[in-house]
């Protein structure tokens, strides 16, 4: 490492590390090579052959793709002899090629079609027939195209290495050779009628295709690349915040592309991320304000329904002002999370005001004694102790980092969970399997002296020397990533957040909290405390109306939220669908979606993160924020409302400290922007101790080991709120799918 | 007398593949020598006897061999390549069919000398009765200790595992051959590394062919200068050669290194069937460039004779090829056999070979035109020396060497020109 070596490329003097591949030397000092099989990350092929260049000495023209420079290399990459060599590959490239790109989704964006562009004229004349395979549909998602495949084998690489989903391999030889899952019930030919690509359904195979050989189903032949409007944003699916570019062609959205991109999440996203956010075109989206009359719901104008629940607010609020609740919900933007604080604060007086969630973030956060890792730091990681979460169903970009730092430099990964994930299945060095909702235990087993280890180890019903194992590990390593799964709570996610503190402050120890949904912190930072089942209990006592803006409790949590909302007299919702819980409100207001405004998420390593306005809503929507501002106004109270995201954003920033020196603009460069939390005072490890041991009391030791794997799609493809409305997600994982079959079968 | 009995020398013997008979003809006596000699000695004798590989490459087996890092702490492994897959190449057959303690010997000694204690002979599944054979060996051997723990007291533990292959040419090439061995998909993989540093399981690897190995035992009895003596100064020993085609006697024939081709077709094949005229010679194996009488009779069956007439020696499957052939139609042969065997992972070898078989198709069904030619030419050069692994190379040799000594063969297949249309008056 760090080895200087000088080479000479097309006689120019240039250094680098020994080591390196030519063709990224020459890729990063402006020489270009052409290249298919080549890809950042992913291991070499020498397949292609577009990256032939000379090197002397060497009798045979050589892959820059796969060569290592070395010291006083003489390399040459734009001779006649190159430029033939490229031209001739591109041919037989071309030969079975069908040339359809008119009607090839790919068209205008293809990595073919730019370097026939970029070569000119044939080598030679294709003469002969065509090789002609039908397509080949691999599921809800996916379609393949084998005669527009180069063959390049990104997608496989990217499926093995980046995924380990290991869903695609080689089928057949030679020219006949295609891409295809692994032995499925296929016909002669190797067609399969049916859907065999049994994975994750990421689609980072089709993002990183440079043809149009792999292709979404849900966006083909819906629009041109150039015909499209696409915006940088950030997801909503969970609480890891990947970077998307929508994609909207007129008003519709088309889909959601991340090639090329530079944010956190690279080029990787999840089959949520790329396939689940065409909910915001749906038809059954609420576009217009709604009073209920009777059983029904009425259309009508903003003013009215904003005159409507300004009384009624004004009414209840009158009599006692902590009557009224305002509840927000881990998925708001962090302005509209913080003009309703404010709306509470300010506009009722009223002390019950948080959000519908079931997390304990805010006490991490109190006793934080390290800094967040950004999700780029854990791909650095050397050791990291993951205790619960299960990443690749719920937070895919932390999954993937993860797995990132194990199979680059072999990361020491630790796992503690009561279920059997993937992660710890297929890349934990050690996994500690323990006892439904025993975290305490292990957590205590690091705080507490040795002497405890076979009674927390019992605890926990895990091995003594395994516990053991671990703790050596956590209290020896210099460098530690703690990832906090989000079913770690109350005093136990306390001492984790501690246990840095407890380590002392000579190691580099950070922290990657789980949190569940897009903006879970943001929410937290906003003011909102994750206290909605408490107040929920005073519905209809102390509490008799709420405002609820984006949450569907109902759905989510089932008959208790359903029955304490009906004693309430007034319920207002804001919504992009008629939710469960939407039809018990009393007054409902239509709200943009994260794609039509403009805003700022705060994602799980608390970095700032903009959303922007890809389209306009459609009917008479309206940002929560401006909800918002309208009922204050229409109530005559003061809340210091701002006109715009720009500017409340600006309040925030003033306001709080962790936000101070964030701006959009900053942003807007960055991508990313972390935010800086103050560390807690380290306490005292008998205090933690006492709590801890509290918790373990708790510990149900009857309960046995959950036994079973993690089902691939678990979380990734659970229908939600928000997934449930987009056509794709439905088709594929839809509840009524198996019902209809059940049914069918009875 | 041009005849020599070297490898070939008990193929005549009763009973011959039992240890028995092996025991008593001298067997494993080289074995017990070569444990008394260090690990270096064997290797450097290997070296100096000029033994090169007969896989098809001819690269010195003893350099390969002082290539693996011995002292790295990882387990080494010994590869025999039994795929034998080359068209016109049978002489890894017998060597195992009708004397497997031969190879048997020759790889204990080869594993010793490179500290592996494991070994294969990944053998082309279609040799299944072969098998049976090699097996049974295996166990002898076991069972009297030449293989197994601490063989003959030395210390040095050594086992054999024969591996079937599931048919396919490229499984040949030591690296795809590697990957299958793995229970991978038999691609070629990229060198370097070389198998000598990361081979099996990651492992330092030697990949070498049944007949290298089963010469090695009588390098360590004769010494190497006696073995290298039998051939020629860079070509040492004897090797054997699948004589087929137009010969009165074919069949397979040991001879030494250097001996004249001329001699093995009239001598050893007893001439030319039905006194025709040679016309073509394939020297060693389909891979290579084909050669015309002319150059036939200049060719001598070393590496550097054969080289200097414009092919190779190959792995020694001579196909002779008599006046009433048609050069187009078996070069048609041979292309639809690479193209069938091509593994698909590279581009040009992929492309290449199915838009060349395409051109021959043409051509065969009376439509080629004089510029599919060129075409074909020019498809060849994009080829040949731009492919991931050598198989695409030998798909362009045999076309390439035979549009530029027998074109006739390919114009007479060529379209008549057309009459031009002229308007009718
Ligand atoms: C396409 C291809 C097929 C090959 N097939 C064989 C084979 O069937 N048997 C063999 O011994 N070597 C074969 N080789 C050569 C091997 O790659 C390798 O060079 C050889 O096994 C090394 O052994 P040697 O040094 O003893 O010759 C093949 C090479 C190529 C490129
Ligand atoms: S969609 Fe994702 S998981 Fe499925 S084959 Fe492609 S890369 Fe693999
Ligand atoms: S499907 Fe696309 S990514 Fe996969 S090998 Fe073919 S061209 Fe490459
Ligand atoms: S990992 Fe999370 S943020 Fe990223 S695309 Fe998937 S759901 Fe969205
Ligand atoms: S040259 Fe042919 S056989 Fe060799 S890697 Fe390329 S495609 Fe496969
Ligand atoms: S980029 Fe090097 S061979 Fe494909």
């Amino acid at each position: 490492m760090g080895d200087i070596v000088n080479l000479k490329i097309n006689g120019k003097d240039y250094q680098a590390p020994k080591g390196k591949l030519l063709i990224e030397v020459c890729l990063e000092n402006g020489i270009h090579v052409p290249n298919f099989c080549y890809y950042p990350d992913l291991t070499p092929q020498a397949a292609c052959r577009m990256c032939l260049v000379r090197i002397e000495k060497m009798h045979k023209l050589a892959t820059s793709c796969t060569v290592e420079v070395g010291e006083g290399m003489v390399v040459h990459t734009e001779t006649e002899e190159l430029l033939e060599a490229r031209k001739g590959m591109l041919d037989f490239i071309l030969g079975n090629h069908p040339l359809d790109c008119p009607v090839c989704d790919k068209g205008g964006q293809c990595e073919l079609q730019d370097m026939v562009f970029e070569h000119g004229t044939v080598y030679a004349h294709y003469n002969v027939k065509k090789q002609a395979t039908p397509e080949w549909r691999l599921s809800p998602f996916i379609a393949y195209d084998p005669q527009r495949c180069v063959r390049c084998y990104r997608c496989i690489r990217e499926c093995t290495e980046v995924m380990d989903v290991n869903a695609l391999g080689k089928i057949f030889r030679g020219t006949h050779e295609v891409i295809g899952p692994y032995g499925l019930g296929m016909d002669k030919r190797g067609m399969d009628k049916g859907y065999s690509l049994d994975c994750e359904q990421c689609g980072n195979c089709v993002e990183i295709c440079p043809v149009g050989a792999l292709l979404s189903v849900d966006s083909r032949f819906r629009s041109r690349p150039w015909d499209m409007k696409e915006t940088v944003t950030t997801c909503t699916h969970c609480g890891d915040g990947c970077q998307i570019n929508l994609g909207v062609r007129g008003n519709d959205y088309v889909r959601v592309a991340s090639k090329d991109m530079k944010g956190i999440n690279g080029e990787f996203l999840c089959v949520k991320g790329r396939y689940g956010c065409s909910f915001i075109s749906s038809q059954e989206r609420i576009t217009k304000p709604m009073i209920r009359r009777g059983d029904k719901f009425e259309e009508v104008s903003w003013e009215e329904a904003l005159r409507f629940t300004a009384n009624k607010l004004k009414e209840i609020s009158a009599k006692n002002k902590d009557s009224v609740a305002i509840l927000g919900s881990p998925r708001l933007t962090n302005e509209s999370s913080f003009t309703l604080r404010r709306f509470a604060e300010k506009g009722l007086g009223t002390s019950n005001f948080g959000q519908v969630a079931d997390s304990d973030w805010d006490r991490f956060f109190a006793n934080l004694t390290a800094p967040i890792a950004t999700h780029n730091q854990v791909k650095k990681a050397k050791n990291i102790l993951m205790i619960g979460g299960d990443a690749t169903e719920n937070h895919p970009l932390s999954a993937m980092v993860i797995r990132y730092a194990v199979r680059k430099h072999n990361a020491n990964l630790m796992v503690v969970n009561s279920r059997r994930t993937k992660i710890a299945r297929r890349q934990a060095k050690l996994f500690l399997h323990i006892r439904p909702e025993s975290e305490a235990a292990i957590v205590a087993a690091i705080f507490e002296s040795e002497s405890e280890l076979a009674r927390l180890a019992d605890l926990a019903k895990v091995k003594v020397e395994q516990l053991q194992k671990l703790r050596e590990k956590v209290l020896g390593s210099e460098e530690l990533t703690i990832v906090v799964g989000p079913e770690v709570q109350g005093a136990t996610l306390e001492a984790v957040a501690q246990l840095a503190g407890f380590l002392n402050k000579e190691r580099a120890v950070n922290y990657l909290p789980l949190a569940k949904y897009n903006n879970s912190i943001g929410s937290v930072d906003m003011g909102l405390k994750p206290n909605g089942h408490n107040l929920m209990k005073a519905f209809g006592s102390q509490i008799q109306a709420l405002y609820l803006a984006g949450s569907n409790p109902v759905e989510q949590y089932g008959k208790d939220w359903e029955n304490a909302l009906r004693k309430l007299s007034f319920l207002a919702v804001a919504e992009l669908f008629m939710t469960q819980t939407a039809r018990l409100a009393d007054v409902v207001f239509p709200v943009n979606s994260f794609a039509e405004q403009d805003g700022t998420f705060t994602n799980n390593a608390t970095q700032v993160q903009r959303v922007q306005r890809a389209l306009e809503g459609a009917g008479q929507v309206r940002p929560d924020w401006m909800v918002i501002n309208a009922l204050a106004r229409e109530m005559r109270v003061d809340i210091g409302a701002k006109g715009s995201s720009v500017s409340i954003f600006r309040d925030v920033t003033a306001e709080l400290a962790s936000y101070n020196g964030i701006t959009y603009e900053r942003i807007k460069k960055e991508s990313a922007v972390q935010t800086t939390r103050a560390l807690a005072q380290t306490k005292d490890s008998s205090i933690i101790c006492k709590d801890l041991a509290a918790e373990c009391s708790k510990i149900n030791t009857s309960a046995e080991l959950n036994k079973t794997n993690v089902a691939q799609g678990e979380g990734l493809f659970r229908i939600g709120t928000m997934t449930r409305h987009s056509p794709v997600m439905q088709e594929a994982f839809g509840e009524s799918k198996e019902e209809k079959a059940e049914t069918v079968n009875a | 007398m041009a005849e020599l009995k070297v490898l070939t020398a008990r193929f005549g013997t009763p009973n011959s593949t039992h240890i028995d008979t092996y025991l008593r003809d001298g067997g494993y006596k080289a074995l017990e020598k070569a444990l008394k000699m260090t690990q270096d000695d064997v290797i450097n004798e290997v070296k100096k006897s000029a033994l090169r590989g007969r896989g098809g490459a001819g690269f010195s087996a003893g350099v390969k061999w002082s290539f693996v890092p011995r002292q790295l702490n990882k387990p080494k492994y010994l590869v025999c390549n039994a795929d034998e897959s080359e068209p016109g190449t049978c002489k890894d057959r017998p060597l195992m069919e009708l004397d497997p303690h031969q190879l048997i010997e020759g790889m204990a000694i080869g594993s010793y000398a490179l500290g592996a204690n494991l070994s294969f002979i990944y053998i082309r599944g279609e040799y299944w009765y072969l098998i049976d054979i090699l097996e049974k060996a295996i166990q002898q051997a076991k069972d009297r200790g030449y293989l197994g723990k601490n063989i003959l007291g030395s210390g040095f533990d050594h086992n054999i595992i024969v591996h079937p292959g599931a048919g396919a040419y490229i499984c040949g090439e030591e690296t795809a051959l590697l990957n299958s061995l793995e229970g991978k998909r038999g691609h070629p993989r990229i060198k370097p590394p070389f198998p000598a540093v990361v081979g099996l399981y990651g492992c330092p690897t030697v990949v070498n062919n049944v007949e290298t190995l089963a010469a090695v035992p009588h390098i360590i009895n004769k010494g190497a200068d006696w073995y290298r003596e039998l051939g020629t100064e860079k070509s040492g020993g004897s090797k054997m050669f699948s004589l087929s085609g137009h010969v009165n006697k074919p069949g397979n024939y040991e001879v030494r290194m250097g001996y004249p081709l001329m001699d093995l077709i009239n001598i050893e094949g007893a001439g030319m069937r039905g006194g025709k005229k040679l016309k073509a010679v394939i020297v060693g194996g389909s891979s290579v460039p084909i050669i015309n009488a002319e150059a036939a009779a200049k060719c001598n069956l070393d590496y550097e004779s054969c080289q200097s007439v414009g092919t190779m020696l190959g792995s020694g499957g001579v196909i002779v090829m008599d006046e009433t052939v048609d050069i187009f139609e078996t070069t048609f042969n041979l292309i639809r056999f690479y193209n069938h065997e091509s593994c698909g992972w590279c581009t040009p070898c992929r492309e290449g070979t199915d838009w060349l078989l395409k051109i021959f198709k043409k051509i065969k069904a009376g439509m080629g035109e004089e510029s599919d030619l060129d075409l074909i030419l020019k498809l060849c050069v994009n080829i040949e020396g731009r492919s991931h692994c050598p198989l695409g190379e030998a798909a362009v040799w045999p076309i390439t060497s035979a549009l530029k000594h027998f074109s006739d063969d390919f114009k007479k297949h060529l379209r008549k020109s057309l009459p031009v249309l002229t308007m009718a008056k």
